[in-house]
């Protein structure tokens, strides 16, 4: 489409201006414009939560990044933790503040990322000897370096280096206006969304399983995430739910395997340097139970690969098959841990770690 | 600064009310001078220095070329200018891919040198304001204009916010002018500026975004081969991507700054709806197609020195005009591809030069698809990673590949059939006419509904919007 111009060359002796549409009645379009938008907005607004839609931080690139350099900023001993979706639903930051006595520890695990480019960008930030928690999700932790999902954290930290000025009054705004409004909440709220799953068309056969982009956590400023309330009481959610961790193990499945010695290879130099510098890294296998589980022991069995991790790095590791306070627990979806469970699972895992703490010493690898 | 961020609407709506306040014109042209600083820095404060460095020397190499009689001189200054604008350039956008070349080229006179390894940031928009001041010290060397007197002038000229870091590239006589007397935007400026920005902005967030980036990224990122079917749709929703990111991004450029009471030449003219590729590349990028044309081309000898050597300028155009898009070769190949459609076109004009009016008219459609389908095919080159990724695309297009992968669901191709269907109808049917006229035909009522309409799905997909592609050439 084009707009006119009245060209001139630089031999031309008259300004360069644009043509405007002849006599238009600008008043009246302007009033009626903002007064349809604003009812369109509204009347979407209201239906969203009219639904029970709950307005919630968009998870984005952003916020994570946000939080990254609030961790830079933070005192060097702090206590972060790292992970994918399982540690960041299920860690409550109060709690755990609330058990140690400490400052509210820094939120860094987001869902479906892989953790160990997190873990190396903490060993590499010189001033961090804090304690670090690392939650680890088979299926995201071991990932090859090509699994895009899980390693678009390398894009976040990115991000968060060359983080402007721009980008902070940016996020400042979203903390402002996010929080009040539904139709700024990324998934449930989209439009496309709705469309997609209003229009019900058949598909190819062999075709991967559709990823829906219906979210069922929120997050807050703190980048903690939460399972929304009640959903382990909603069949169709925990179906829906299911099918999305189906559809994402189906697209994970496309990606080579991570070479399981070259990552603990990483991984033990990471944790060496942060040990080097005082601080500590404790791994946590968070529970999973159903297919989900029986999927993860046949792709990375726990002997092959979390055995191995806590091994050869030395670390500290808290599965939850190794403490009855901890397993017992049951993700609506087999993945992922309630609102309520989070708390309980928190607190529990808090005194795990001090009792293990205190019954064992554990040096750095050699 | 993004567009399409709400950092943007604070800032623009703080602009747009200082600039309108009845001060002294000198006073408004040095805030949005300092608005448009604000707008670089935001991104990056410490590559505000590259503009001013960029802006002083342009500004006196021109000033002291233009008192020089001699000519050894006046070039000496010339390249002084070239090799500080063109230097920043080359070290910021080619210099990792430098390095890699010369590596390469050593390799194959069987000599390892392994480059160290640098992190280069590329400042947003470099490749922009260098061609802008570039052809104001060109055009004062070869005596078309005169350096500017007023330092806040051109100062404003190279930094001017709405086309800054995307283009259009704005060339001095266009907007220089524009700076001499006090400017105020009338209620119709304002309001026209702000529909066609709402337009620009409906392209970026909804089509290119919200509809087509998930369908080509899902495809294009692939980890195994994919489908005919799909890298079909994929192909043909980055071709609409590409071109709602980009002529959204200048329908803003252009809109903001008619909310301000200026004017900026259009970048694009319903593109896909060309008939042929001389005619594609006067509808594409057109402030870079005629900056090309003018400096680069023209200056090579154009098509005054023969057929032969016509297509040799021709292709050594459109290879650095590729390459002027990213440091790959993967752009040079993409360059030279388009280059070779050109001088095919020059030979097949050549071959059937007495087509009547009529076979003209009966083909028009089917030459302007094939030549959409034509530039989609290189669209691969620009959205694949890399060349290996490229040839999979293309092999997937032929249906080569065994047990491929089936991403895209039905409701996607619906999608992009719609999207992309729509766009070509669209274009095809505002081939040869304005928008203005088309806006100046409606009733008040159909605009206010089109443009309220826009303006919900809009705020309503407000969150899922990316940076603007073009944003990293």
């Amino acid at each position: 489409m084009r707009s006119s111009t009245s060209s001139s060359d630089p031999a031309a002796t008259s300004t360069f201006s644009r043509d405007l549409p002849a006599s238009t009645e600008w008043s009246r379009i302007v009033l009626v414009t903002v007064l349809l938008a604003v009812s369109a907005v509204g009347f979407r607004e209201w239906s969203l939560k009219e639904n029970g839609i709950v307005p919630s931080l968009s998870t984005q690139a952003p916020l994570w990044a946000w939080q990254r350099n609030l961790v830079r900023a933070a005192p060097s001993d702090s206590t972060v933790v790292v992970g994918s979706s399982r540690i960041a639903w299920g860690f409550d930051l109060e709690e755990w503040a609330k058990c140690s006595g400490e400052p509210r520890p820094y939120m860094l695990a987001w869902p479906a990322i892989c953790p160990r480019p997190q873990l190396h960008d903490l060993a590499n930030q010189q001033d961090f000897r804090g304690t670090l928690l690392v939650g680890v999700a088979p299926g995201f932790f071991f990932g090859g370096p090509d699994y895009t999902l899980a390693m678009r954290v390398r894009d976040f930290i990115k991000l968060s280096e060359h983080w402007g000025p721009a980008d902070d009054i940016e996020q400042r705004l979203r903390f402002l206006i996010e929080p009040v409004f539904a139709f700024m909440s990324t998934g449930e709220a989209s439009p496309l969304l709705l469309l997609r799953e209003r229009i019900d068309l058949p598909q190819r056969e062999g075709q991967l399983a559709p990823l829906r982009d219906r979210l069922f956590f929120r997050t807050d400023k703190h980048c903690r995430g939460r399972l929304i309330e009640g959903v382990e009481n909603r069949p169709r959610d925990i179906e829906a739910f299911t099918s999305i961790l189906v559809a994402l193990k189906a697209r994970s499945r496309l990606y080579p395997p991570g070479n399981v010695d070259l990552i603990l290879e990483e991984v033990v130099k990471d944790v060496r340097e942060i040990h080097n510098r005082g601080g500590q890294v404790i791994f946590v296998r968070y529970p999973s139970t159903g297919w989900y589980r029986e999927d993860e022991q046949k792709h990375q069995p726990r002997e092959k690969y979390w055995d191995r991790l806590i091994e050869e790095t030395g670390c500290l590791g808290i599965h939850f098959e190794d403490h009855r306070e901890l397993s017992g627990f049951a993700p609506p979806e087999n993945s992922h841990l309630t609102q309520q469970d989070a708390i309980t699972f928190t607190r529990r895992l808090h005194n795990v770690i001090e009792k293990e703490q205190s019954s064992r010493h554990f040096d750095s690898p050699e | 600064m993004l567009f399409n961020s709400l950092t943007f609407v604070l800032f623009i709506a703080i602009v747009l009310g200082v600039f309108s306040l009845r001060l002294p014109w000198k006073l408004r042209k040095s805030f949005l001078l300092l608005a448009s600083y604000a707008f670089y820095a935001a991104w990056s404060p410490p590559f505000v220095v590259l503009l001013w460095i960029s802006t002083a020397v342009d500004w006196l190499v021109a000033r002291r070329m233009h008192r020089e009689q001699h000519k050894g001189m006046r070039r000496l200054l010339l390249w002084v200018s070239l090799a500080v604008n063109l230097g920043m350039l080359g070290f910021f956008k080619y210099g990792t891919f430098l390095l890699e070349a010369f590596r390469d080229l050593l390799a194959m006179v069987d000599i390892a040198y392994q480059p160290p390894e640098v992190s280069i940031i590329l400042p947003i928009g470099i490749s922009f304001y260098t061609f802008q001041t570039l052809s104001y010290t060109i055009d004062v060397y070869l005596r078309r204009s005169e350096p500017e007197e007023s330092f806040l002038d051109f100062a404003l000229f190279v930094t001017f916010f709405p086309q800054l870091v995307a283009g259009p590239i704005v060339r001095p006589y266009q907007l220089i002018p524009q700076f001499k007397h006090p400017v105020r935007a009338t209620r119709d400026q304002l309001f026209w500026g702000l529909l066609l920005f709402t337009i620009g902005l409906f392209e970026k967030v909804i089509l290119a975004d919200a509809a087509l980036s998930a369908i080509s990224d899902t495809v294009f990122n692939s980890p195994k081969p994919v489908a005919c079917l799909d890298a079909w749709a994929a192909v043909l929703a980055f071709s609409g991507q590409i071109f709602f990111d980009f002529a959204g991004y200048s329908m803003c450029a252009i809109g903001i700054s008619m909310s301000l009471g200026f004017s900026l030449p259009d970048n694009f003219r319903c593109p896909y709806a060309a008939i042929g590729f001389s005619d594609f590349w006067q509808r594409w990028h057109i402030s870079l197609s005629g900056w090309l044309r003018d400096y680069l081309y023209i200056p090579l000898g154009g098509n005054r020195q023969g057929p032969r050597r016509t297509q040799i300028n021709l292709m050594l155009t459109m290879l650095l005009g590729g390459l002027w898009h990213g440091a790959a070769w993967r752009f040079v190949v993409w360059g030279g591809i388009h280059g070779g459609y050109l001088v095919i076109e020059r030979w097949l004009q050549r071959l059937f030069p007495r087509e009547t009016p009529s076979m003209q008219s009966l083909f028009r459609i089917p030459l302007a698809l094939a030549t959409f389908l034509a530039v989609s095919l290189t669209w691969v080159l620009f959205r694949a990673e890399t060349f290996s990724g490229a040839i999979d695309i293309y092999a997937a297009l032929l249906g080569l590949h065994d047990d491929p992968v089936l991403w895209l669901e039905t409701f996607d191709f619906l999608l992009c059939g719609t999207v992309v269907g729509g766009m070509l109808t669209v274009q095809w049917v505002m081939r040869d006419r304005r928008l203005e006229d088309v806006v100046s035909q409606c009733p008040w009522w159909a605009t206010a509904l089109f443009w309220s309409t826009l303006l919900t799905l809009i705020v309503l997909a407000r969150g899922q919007s990316n940076a603007f592609i073009y944003f990293q050439f």
